[in-house]
């Protein structure tokens, strides 16, 4: 940091040597290693707090954001050193490099504050130690508010979570038992941290290293993605976690995505008054589908319902965790259509997720108009779904499913294996199943040799085959302006 | 499915899989150097990387190259397009809270629904008409194809459920037909003549064998009767392969059980009484002679019955010849064609008690050819003496 004329650097209250700092290193490499850096350019900003019991200072090292680096003197005897590089030395070769910097050059270190979460992680490990020391006679310490707790829990939830997918990179074999186990744990952990994507993703992934009858190949691949999709909750709710958001994302993003890394669940009052209501909506429902979600020890109950009016596939969902699915209310299944005065429809993707009040709700009398209604908002461009699917998918943490309502020129079977819908212009989409013991497809053929030679509309899912790496359509529904079969459990 | 090829994410993969610090990433560097420029910036990052830090950006381009490769998943498949064999009619109108009592739990402890409260809701569904929703139709299946002997639920879906789709559900039943199983009590509800036809036809892959036939048949009837002894009972459906069973089944006491099923069956039965006349006639070395009273039962007034048993006086078992005697004397008109052959038993048969029993049929036979007093009844002058 330049320094201005008149400028009076901040000391630390204790002195260092070089001799001090090469007593920390956990070896002769990393101690070379933290002189080369000492002496580089790596370091930025590197200040000394007012009350000199802090250093701090950001390192640019293989990051896409420079790592920050600090050492804390809270007890100037036993120095704290902390690092956000993946290095999985402790103290690592930057917190060693920082200290070895101020040995040699503490004129080049400017005035610098440690940050609140650094403030926080100093006075968690006070309280720690005061415990360890004074037993259940520690002094007490002023009380937090329950979201500064919590905000606290989701910061230590998430650096254990960045600590243990380095750890994984760094060892491998992270399908293996000893792996598996600390999966579990951390997983917990994520869970009393109220980090519901980083929980549910943790629990696919320790599922997917459980799981039987499961190729070497396959279960390889898949892991690699989830440790990838963890990543990216990690990188991106810890933004979350300090108030910012990406620039360019939309603001619905943003309000999704908290909702789903950070386990801020929204209620419908609130959701309207942030100006996601709707009113006057007339909804009709193509499909229902309830399922055991092993990873969110949930059974998610969804009505997949199309609004007449604007065509969009909304969802109303109930989660009912498996322990105590009893108190939470089933999703309703609508077998006529449905009027709601006024409804929340959440921020999100391509399908929202729409809830509203019991006394919001008409149910209507069965009509042959709605159908037909729903069989006109097919779409008949497959293209265009398709383009609009993946336009979702650019969204590392966008759900990787979609519903369409397609209008089919053809469908049928090629070979034995396959079952297609395809378009008036011949663009096709594979019709396939995701479970083992239940096929939709099956279904689909055999309504349509129902619906014969009118074109039906197929209510479809789209998702992606990881290992194909095709967009697949699991039927929904197959739907006439006459006839409207569902297809799935 | 065929993994889609691409060198680079394969060598991310495999680093993530066996690690950096066993499996190192001088493969991944040098996939890097050729990286596209989407990933020019944390392919030179992890190129300048020591390997401690590697992880780091290990997992950021790991993550960056698999949602690259995500879009560029495409959809589509190539081939025509078989046309769709029209005709079948599904309907998807249970109500949820119905569907669900009948769709199993996949969670391990999930509380399952009891079998009876499952089997109400399908008896109740056969009586609204919704039990043949499309969508159960799967679960039925797996229910007939059960093993489990006690299986109410199976059973239910076996004899009402199923039934109630009709003739268009045969074709889903036949890959599981087999002459023991739910399956076939469920098809043969339906259509019986179909369902034996199709269990005793060649299979596709070689030709079934006469034994292979026999043990079908057999299993098959023995499942009717074992249906019928649980409270069901035997309709006219089942005559043709009661009949083939006549015909097959290699167990005298198996074959007993048949023809007493068809007197079971009355009138409804009728149209096997040739073949029940022709296994009596072909059972062995001697005649069964507990096939005589099933004979009686369905054709007092037939002469074929008749003539058989006039045969049967002639067989070398005295038992046979005793039953043939006595049951002769119970026919109607026919029995008269067996008057000189009781005669002929009644002087040489060896046996004192088959004399006997001759000469009594053929007084009592007698006494219907000479009516003495008849018309003294009718004319009301003088009572029988």
């Amino acid at each position: 940091m330049p320094h201005t004329p008149g400028y009076l650097p901040m000391t630390l209250n204790v002195s260092i040597t070089e001799e001090m700092v090469r007593g920390l290193a956990p070896d002769d490499a990393t101690w070379k290693k933290a002189e080369d850096l000492a002496g580089s350019e790596r370091f930025q900003n590197p200040g000394v707090s007012a009350d000199g019991t802090w250093l701090v200072a950001d390192a640019k090292g293989s990051g896409k954001e420079p790592y920050q680096v600090s050492a804390d003197f809270v007890d100037p005897n036993s120095p704290f050193l902390r690092s956000t590089s993946p290095s999985r030395q402790t103290p690592d070769k930057y917190a060693l490099a920082l200290l070895l910097k101020y040995a040699r050059q503490p004129d080049s270190f400017g005035n610098r504050e440690p940050g609140d979460d650094l403030l926080a992680k100093r006075e968690k490990k006070v309280a720690a130690d005061e415990r360890k020391k004074f037993g259940p006679g520690a002094p007490k310490r002023e009380k937090k508010s329950a979201e500064a707790k919590m905000q606290m829990a989701q910061r230590d939830g998430l650096d254990a979570l960045d600590r243990l997918l380095v750890e994984l990179v760094a060892g491998g074999h992270w399908f293996e038992e000893g792996h598996i186990e600390k999966l579990e744990r951390v997983s917990k952990t994520m869970g009393d941290a109220h980090l519901p994507a980083a929980t549910y993703t943790l629990r696919r992934l320790l599922l997917l290293g459980k799981q039987k009858g499961i190729g070497d190949e396959e279960r390889t691949f898949v892991g690699a993605d989830l440790i990838a999709l963890l990543w990216s909750i990690v990188q991106r709710a810890k933004l979350y976690l300090d108030g910012k958001a990406p620039e360019g994302e939309p603001q619905d993003v943003t309000d999704a995505l908290i909702e789903e890394l950070l386990g801020k669940p929204y209620q419908v009052s609130d959701l309207i008054e942030k100006g996601y209501g709707k009113s006057d909506l007339s909804l009709f429902e193509l499909a229902y589908e309830r399922t055991d979600d092993d990873c969110r020890q949930q059974r998610i109950e969804v009505s997949n319902l199309i609004d007449l009016s604007s065509g969009d596939l909304l969802q109303s969902i109930a989660h009912r965790p498996y322990k105590g699915v009893n108190p939470v209310p089933e999703q309703s299944s609508y077998s006529t259509p449905v009027s709601v005065s006024q409804a929340a429809v959440y921020p999100g993707f391509l399908n929202r997720r729409v809830q509203w009040e019991k006394n919001a709700e008409k149910i209507e009398r069965a009509s042959p108009q709605a159908l037909e209604t729903a069989y006109s908002l097919a779409v008949g461009d497959f293209s265009a779904i398709l383009e609009a699917y993946r336009d979702q998918l650019r969204h590392p943490l966008a759900p990787r499913e979609g519903v369409f309502l397609l209008q089919c020129e053809d469908a049928g079977r090629i070979g034995d294996r396959h079952v297609v819908l395809e378009d008036a212009s011949g663009t096709r989409i594979e019709a396939a199943d995701r479970r083992k013991d239940y096929s939709n497809v099956a279904n689909l053929m055999r309504a349509l040799a129902m619906i014969g030679k009118d074109k039906p509309a197929v209510l479809v899912k789209l998702f992606v085959q990881p290992m194909s790496n095709t967009i697949v359509a699991l039927p929904l529904a197959a739907l006439t302006s006459k006839q409207h079969l569902r297809l799935g459990l | 499915m065929a993994k889609e090829k691409d060198p680079l994410i394969d060598a991310l993969v495999a680093t993530v899989h066996a690690g950096v610090e066993a499996h190192g990433i001088s493969d991944l560097r040098s996939r890097a150097a050729q990286a596209p420029e989407e990933f020019a910036d944390v392919a030179t990052r992890l190129r300048a990387a020591d390997d401690d830090e590697a992880p780091g950006p290990v997992l950021e381009f790991l993550q960056a190259a698999l949602q690259a490769r995500l879009l560029r998943a495409d959809a589509g498949l190539k081939g025509t397009i078989d046309e769709v064999t029209t005709g079948s009619h599904w309907s998807t109108n249970m109500p949820a809270e119905s569907f669900y009592l009948l769709v199993p739990e996949t969670r391990p402890f999930a509380k399952k629904v009891k079998p009876e409260v499952q089997v109400e809701a399908i008896e109740t569904a056969v009586r609204l008409g919704t039990a043949t929703d499309l969508r159960l139709l799967q679960i039925y299946l797996k229910h007939l194809d059960d093993k489990k002997e006690d299986s109410p639920v199976g059973d239910i879906i076996a004899q009402q459920a199923i039934p109630a789709f009709g003739p268009a559900i045969l074709p889903e039943l036949w890959p599981t037909l087999g002459p023991d199983n739910r399956t076939f009590s469920a098809a043969s509800k339906i259509d019986m003549q179909a369902t034996l036809k199709r269990l005793t036809e060649k299979s596709p892959d070689k030709k079934a064998k006469g034994a292979d036939k026999q043990s079908q048949v057999t299993k098959a009837v023995d499942k009717i009767l074992q249906d019928a002894s649980e409270g069901g009972k035997v309709g006219a459906e089942s005559l043709p392969i009661l009949k083939l069973a006549l015909k097959y089944a290699p167990e005298p006491a198996f074959r007993r059980k048949v023809a007493e099923t068809l007197a079971g069956m009355g009138k409804d039965a009728a149209e096997a009484l040739p073949d029940l006349v022709d296994a009596f006639e072909r059972t062995g070395f001697t005649r069964d002679y507990n096939l005589i009273r099933p004979m009686m039962v369905l054709g007092k007034e037939s002469v074929d019955v008749a003539d058989s048993l006039i045969r049967a006086l002639e067989d070398r078992d005295s038992t046979v010849r005793l039953m043939a005697a006595f049951n002769v004397g119970q026919m109607g008109e026919p029995a008269m064609k067996a008057l000189n052959a009781l005669e002929d038993l009644s002087e040489r048969d060896p046996e004192p008690k088959i004399r006997d029993q001759a000469a009594k049929t053929l007084n009592k036979l007698r006494a219907r050819l000479e009516p003495v007093g008849m018309e003294l009844v009718l004319d009301g002058e003088a009572t029988a003496s």
